[in-house]
């Protein structure tokens, strides 16, 4: 069963007066283990397709359904259940929690979870150390350079071990190298915990790793390429 | 988590965070501030009030209260007296006789309300011996009398000087002479120009009223001892007809219903500072969830409830409540404390005498705190519960956000 599918997936914004369609009609799936990249060029729903998929907006109509469950259905609390446990989300912006340290950020999901605090400290100590970022765990984010935030958002989204994560343009703050290395630890996620993800991004670098290649166009999917 | 996200976020604007932690400290400070020196300044007019009028419980003649007539007397006054000192061993008991009529001297005449007292108890519960401007207080003379500074002004007599005193008595006139022995000045024209002291004795000859009074007065440590003593005075005497058994809110409800009008207008005050303080929380915590729209759409989008939002908004007004209110009260204390080694003193501004009038009282304008544990409680209970109250909509605000506008939120 796929983690995710979207079914005639349309979402349109209002513009003043105006409607401005951002999706219209898009179906793709998402099975466990892919690296999945989504380009396209600005304004061709990368971003919106993310946010539908992960419940954190409506769609105008059509369906996302995770792990069999539709997300319409399932009301605010209930999406809020599936983000907790099924999915994470890496942002452009890094979106830490700022008066919390990087392993108190790594942290948060799973007490929002309910996880005992000896095994939540495994889990924490575990990913920060995959992620590269042993030795920093009491560094806030104003102390951490961009990457690690980044880091550590990577580390906050997969420590909960979910069905997915989210990324909305990871390494589009980051400068190349940085960006590179990102990259490659989560290539290594994927390959070596079969994280799953799914990038909305530019960057070419995420097309030439990833294992699927998704390319929307004015809110079509234009192509799917699986490699 | 929760508590040290909100620990933590309320540090984030250090000084946003203590200028209101601050506001509701002050605010909250001033008026148990505020409170301590009021009843401090009533406490001591109340003190004033029974110690000149009557006594913090009084026995007196069934009805003396309202017709204030010189025949109603309490029936068998020395076994009351003796029964009182027995079931009250350290009150002050001591009785009078209240008069009015016409005080005359050779050169004039007034009308005048006197008292009829035991000098040396009197002098023990009383302050006017302290008030004596010339002479001394009322001794051994049984014809002795103490006149008020602008009463003896009036009758143009002096210490030694002879005057009447006449006063009407079921239709008759019972007339009596006394010899100034001392003039007194409490600082308060009502008293000092229609008030005197005589020997009881005196007026109970005069009057014929044998042992009897139409006050006797229960004097207590101080007022706050005044509802024990109520309740041991009414169960002594409780098989006894024909008196009333009165607190002091009741022997004299001018002054009484003054202090409540007084109180009333510090609890307006309260009021308005209560309201002002919940705007400016509200102001401080609704921007505080107003600037982390973007955090708490993060938050939400990694699965924290709603509810969990408000949580953490409400927390953090707990936490600014929790410190305000130990701040405002520690400080509202201490100024009481400092206040209390030595007073605040203002006589200054009440003139010679040192005393200001206020409902019939001569009010002594050195004034110490006397601050109430129940009303600091109130107090702190309601600037913590209007701290709670204010944070309610913003933490509603929280509850209701959509992820994905927080998210897009710049």
């Amino acid at each position: 069963m796929p983690i995710v599918t979207t079914e005639n997936l349309r979402k349109e914004y209002k513009q003043g007066t105006l409607m401005v369609p951002a999706l219209q009609g898009v179906d793709i799936s998402i099975d466990s283990g892919e690296f999945t990249a989504l380009m396209g060029p600005s304004g061709s729903g990368k971003t919106t397709l993310l946010n539908l998929i992960g419940g954190l907006d409506a769609p105008t109509s059509g369906k996302v359904v995770v792990e069999g469950k539709d997300l319409a259905a399932m009301g605010g609390g209930g999406r809020s259940k599936v983000r907790l446990e099924r999915l994470g989300f890496v942002f452009q912006a890094y979106n830490l929690i700022p008066v919390l340290s990087a392993y108190e950020n790594a942290e948060f999901v799973l007490l929002l979870r309910g996880v005992p605090a000896a095994e939540r400290h495994k889990r924490v100590m575990k990913v920060l150390e995959e992620v590269g970022l042993k030795g920093m765990e009491k560094r806030r984010p104003n102390e951490l350079s961009g990457g690690q935030q980044q880091r550590v958002a990577v580390a906050r989204a997969i420590v909960s071990e979910p069905a997915l994560v989210l990324a909305d343009e990871p390494t589009a703050n980051l400068d190349s190298k940085t960006g590179e290395e990102l990259l490659e630890t989560m290539k290594t996620l994927n390959r070596d915990h079969g994280v799953t993800f799914l990038f909305a991004t530019h960057d070419p670098k995420v097309m030439d790793n990833a294992s699927r290649v998704v390319r929307l166009v004015d809110g079509t999917v234009r192509e799917d390429i699986r490699k | 988590m929760l508590f040290k996200i909100a620990l933590r976020n309320l540090w984030r604007n250090k000084r946003r965070s203590l200028i209101t932690i601050s506001a509701i400290a002050f605010g909250l400070a001033m008026l148990v501030f505020s409170s301590g020196f009021g009843d401090g300044a009533h406490g001591q007019m109340i003190e004033a009030g029974v110690r000149a009028m009557a006594g913090h419980v009084v026995v007196q003649g069934e009805g003396w209260q309202k017709k204030r007539e010189m025949d109603i007397v309490v029936p068998d006054s020395p076994q009351i007296v003796q029964q009182l000192s027995e079931a009250l061993p350290d009150a002050g008991i001591v009785q009078r006789v209240y008069m009015q009529g016409l005080l005359t001297s050779p050169s004039g005449s007034a009308g005048v309300a006197v008292s009829a007292v035991e000098p040396a108890l009197e002098a023990e519960v009383g302050d006017l011996d302290e008030k004596l401007v010339e002479g001394e207080y009322l001794g051994d003379d049984p014809t002795g009398i103490v006149l008020g500074k602008a009463l003896a002004k009036t009758l143009d007599v002096g210490l030694g000087g002879k005057v009447v005193l006449m006063v009407q008595r079921q239709g008759d006139i019972e007339s009596q002479l006394f010899r100034v022995v001392g003039i007194f000045e409490v600082g308060i024209d009502e008293i000092d120009a229609f008030t005197a002291q005589v020997p009881l004795p005196a007026a109970q000859q005069m009057l014929g009223l044998g042992d009897d009074v139409t006050q006797i007065s229960v004097h207590m440590p101080s007022h706050r001892h005044t509802r024990p003593a109520l309740e041991t005075v009414e169960t002594t005497l409780a098989g006894v007809a024909g008196i009333d058994v009165l607190p002091w809110k009741r022997a004299m409800p001018d002054l009484y219903e003054y202090l409540v009008l007084d109180e009333a207008g510090m609890y307006v005050m309260l009021v308005v500072v209560a309201l002002i303080v919940a705007m400016g929380i509200l102001n401080t915590v609704l921007m505080s969830v107003l600037e982390r729209l973007r955090e708490f759409g993060v938050m939400l989008s990694l699965g924290a409830t709603p509810r969990r939002l408000a949580s953490l908004v409400m927390t953090e007004a707990f936490l600014m409540g929790t410190l305000s209110v130990v701040l405002g009260v520690s400080l509202g204390i201490t100024l009481n404390a400092l206040l209390a080694i030595n007073g605040l003193d203002l006589t200054e501004l009440a003139g010679d005498t040192g005393s200001m009038e206020a409902a019939g009282v001569a009010m002594d304008m050195h004034i110490f705190p006397d601050l109430s544990a129940w009303k600091t409680a109130i107090f702190a209970a309601i600037a913590f519960t209007m701290t709670l109250l204010a944070a309610i909509y913003p933490a509603w605000k929280a509850a209701t956000l959509r992820p994905i506008e927080c998210l897009q939120h710049r």
